[in-house]
């Protein structure tokens, strides 16, 4: 290797270490573990050193830390046990697909709700008759309707998430101005050039503004999918803590999910701020950077 | 800033108002005084139907001082009510074995104990099923070693999971995979052909035969295993209200002796089809006197309602939380001792010159359902 080919990764690990710097300098991530300390130690007081009405049967925050953190855990789940990592692993795949389905049907659907009014004036009013119907309420066809035992978890998951999905994107459609498409119209661009230079990149925000909500209200729903799946996921492992009253475990899988949560939906959003670097610059131009 | 202190101070004030109440005990007023008890029962359960009993006939309104009122609220698996328990939602429950041993161990939550067993049988809660075009077996040995490798569910946490489990285990069988569904799912799965086999508790168990989606199989009676129904009651509510203590004890009793009656058998199924939707009023009445076949697990006798925890009560107790705690369902090995109370019921059978068991139901052969 010359020093010319090295010389990019130098640069790259320059910057990751310099980020990593200003992150440390930033007040946000001390304001961020501020907020989980102050979070943690309200759970602490009320729970354990005050017992307050209603929060002294909460499931102390130190049981379920020595829960969380045992080799030997009383219910069987810690993250020493290989179990944990199948729940995580099983929720994650589900939630990829269900995401993925309800990105990949649920942006297409939005822009042509958007785009074209007949489309619209055909579906827009059914997707309205669905969109309220709560996830639970699917179970029962989604069971006898959709063949195997991982499809009608991963139909419910996406369900929620496509209808989010959708919506943001035909309200991203509808928020652009109209005068940017009759220019590109007078400047001789054809309709399908229009939709895709003006409509899909003037949409950009609202759909990753969309996915962001899609991607946790895929979270939400899968607690709801999983009481079906019987077996595996984190969904499950709550539906099941909760049944067999195992409250550590309980709290292990709501923390779980949280953290997951978190980071898929940070993921999307780093996604997103990727692809709409021009939105960041216009943003900033705007003085709301 | 103003405002952010006078937040700050309106919580502090919450905070130090919250602790003048006492953590964890519920107020149930003083003896002789009218009460308002929630009561979680299960009416699709009917090895503790004795709870619909009482509230179909109202038979707590001569026992409970005057005045009372009382909120009977379905529980469609013990499971959640012992959490509504917990909580201090409800102070009386109705439970299968499993449940109602696990809310004994939550001391650190809340302080339930076992007061009364209200039914002990083989083929109430431990029934096992199989999907129609499964193959014939001889015996419900064949069949749940035919269970093997395959997909079975069971809700988690309800008393036949904790007599699949211990079949399971007996039998060294292991499923394939083995679910944690709710009744209503395993009803929809066995519909759409994606279970093999089941273990559920009745009247929900007649109503797959009598829909014709899945084939009974055996029972606990197969097995020799128990099942069993019992009554927890918040410790609070023991120590602050003994006066309704004795009275909802005495409306058990009395609602037992009225279960125990075959004459009532079909007056008892018009009760739970009351207070129950989707159900026939006759899957309703074979749930709980109807005749099984041996095959299918049948037993001549459906139900004995001993009223008193009695030592077949008490050892089958201590045998399932052995259990539970082998399969880590519990933390411990055993009960604290005084998690089930059998004095109080013992009291009241001594004081009516009654014995242990109170009556049993036995099977009726289809002709007694008019």
């Amino acid at each position: 290797m010359t020093a010319n080919d090295a010389r990019p990764s130098l640069n790259r690990l320059a910057e990751t270490l310099s980020s990593l710097a200003e992150a440390f300098r930033c007040p946000a991530l001390y304001l961020a573990v501020l907020g989980y300390a102050l979070m943690l130690g309200f759970w602490y007081l009320t729970v354990q050193v005050l017992k307050l009405p209603r929060f002294a049967q909460m499931p102390a925050l130190t049981d379920v830390l020595k829960e969380w953190f045992s080799r030997d855990p009383a219910y069987g789940v810690s993250i020493f046990t290989r179990i944990y990592y199948q729940h995580i692993l099983v929720s994650l795949r589900r939630i990829g697909i269900a995401f993925a389905l309800a990105t990949s049907l649920g942006v297409p659907v939005g822009l042509m709700l958007g785009w074209s009014k007949t489309f619209r004036d055909y579906v827009f009013p059914l997707f309205e008759m669905l969109r309220p119907i709560p996830i639970l309420a699917w179970v029962p066809l989604a069971i006898i309707m959709l063949p195997g035992d991982e499809l009608p978890v991963v139909y419910l998951t996406f369900l929620a998430s496509f209808f989010a999905t959708a919506l943001n994107t035909m309200l991203g459609v509808r928020s652009i101005d109209p005068s940017y498409a009759l220019a590109a119209q007078c400047l001789g661009a054809s309709r399908w050039r229009i939709f895709a230079e003006v409509i899909v990149p003037g949409a950009l925000p609202f759909i990753f503004t969309g996915l962001q909500i899609s991607i946790g209200v895929a979270w939400f729903s899968l607690v709801a999918a999983e009481m079906i799946s019987g077996q595996f996921g984190l969904g499950y492992l709550i539906n099941t803590s909760y049944t067999t009253v195992q409250y550590p475990t309980l709290v292990i899988a709501m923390f779980t999910l949280g953290i997951i949560g978190f980071s898929t939906s940070a993921l999307v959003r780093r996604v997103g701020e990727a692809l709409m670097t021009w939105r960041t610059r216009q943003l900033a131009m705007d003085g709301r950077g | 800033m103003k405002s952010k202190w006078m937040a700050a101070i309106g919580l502090a004030g919450w905070l130090g108002g919250a602790l003048t109440v006492q953590a964890s005990d519920v107020d149930y007023g003083k003896p002789g005084e009218p009460i308002h008890l929630q009561v979680g029962y299960q009416p699709y359960y009917s090895e503790a139907w004795s709870g619909v009993v009482i509230n179909g006939l109202g038979l707590w309104k001569k026992h409970l001082p005057a005045g009372s009122t009382v909120d009977f609220n379905i529980g469609l698996q013990g499971s959640i009510i012992v959490n509504a328990m917990l909580a201090g939602k409800e102070s009386i429950g109705y439970l299968g074995d499993m449940p109602a041993i696990v809310a004994t161990t939550k001391r650190q939550v809340g302080d339930l104990r076992i007061v009364a067993s209200i039914g002990l049988g083989y083929d109430e809660c431990n029934v096992v099923f199989v999907r129609n075009d499964a193959p014939a077996f001889a015996n419900a040995d064949e069949a749940v070693a035919w269970l093997d490798g395959k997909t079975v569910a069971s809700p988690k946490g309800s008393c036949a999971d904790r007599f699949a489990r211990a079949v399971f285990d007996k039998r060294h069988v292991n499923p394939g995979s083995y679910l944690n569904q709710s009744i209503e799912v395993i009803t929809s799965g066995f519909r759409a052909g994606k279970l093999d086999g089941a273990v559920l508790w009745e009247p929900t168990a007649t109503r797959l035969v009598e829909d014709s989606l899945a084939r009974r199989v055996g029972s606990g009676n197969s097995f020799d295993e128990r099942d069993g129904a019992f009554i927890d009651m918040r410790a609070d509510l023991i120590q602050q209200r003994p006066d309704v203590v004795k009275g909802w004890l005495e409306a058990e009793l009395e609602a037992e002796q009225y279960l125990a009656d075959p004459k009532n058998a079909v007056s008892v199924a018009e009760l739970a089809q009351a207070q129950t939707t989707g159900f026939q009023k006759h899957a309703l009445w074979r749930a709980l006197f109807g005749e099984y076949s041996p095959k299918e697990g049948g037993t001549p006798v459906r139900l004995t309602l001993p009223f008193e925890l009695t030592p077949t009560a008490l050892e089958h107790i201590k045998k399932s939380t052995a259990f539970l705690y082998a399969i880590k369902s519990i933390d411990t090995p055993d009960l604290p001792a005084d998690a089930v109370l059998p004095e109080l019921t013992a009291g009241i059978l001594k004081e009516h010159g009654l014995g242990a068991p109170i009556g049993e139901i036995k099977a009726q052969p289809e002709s007694a359902f008019k």
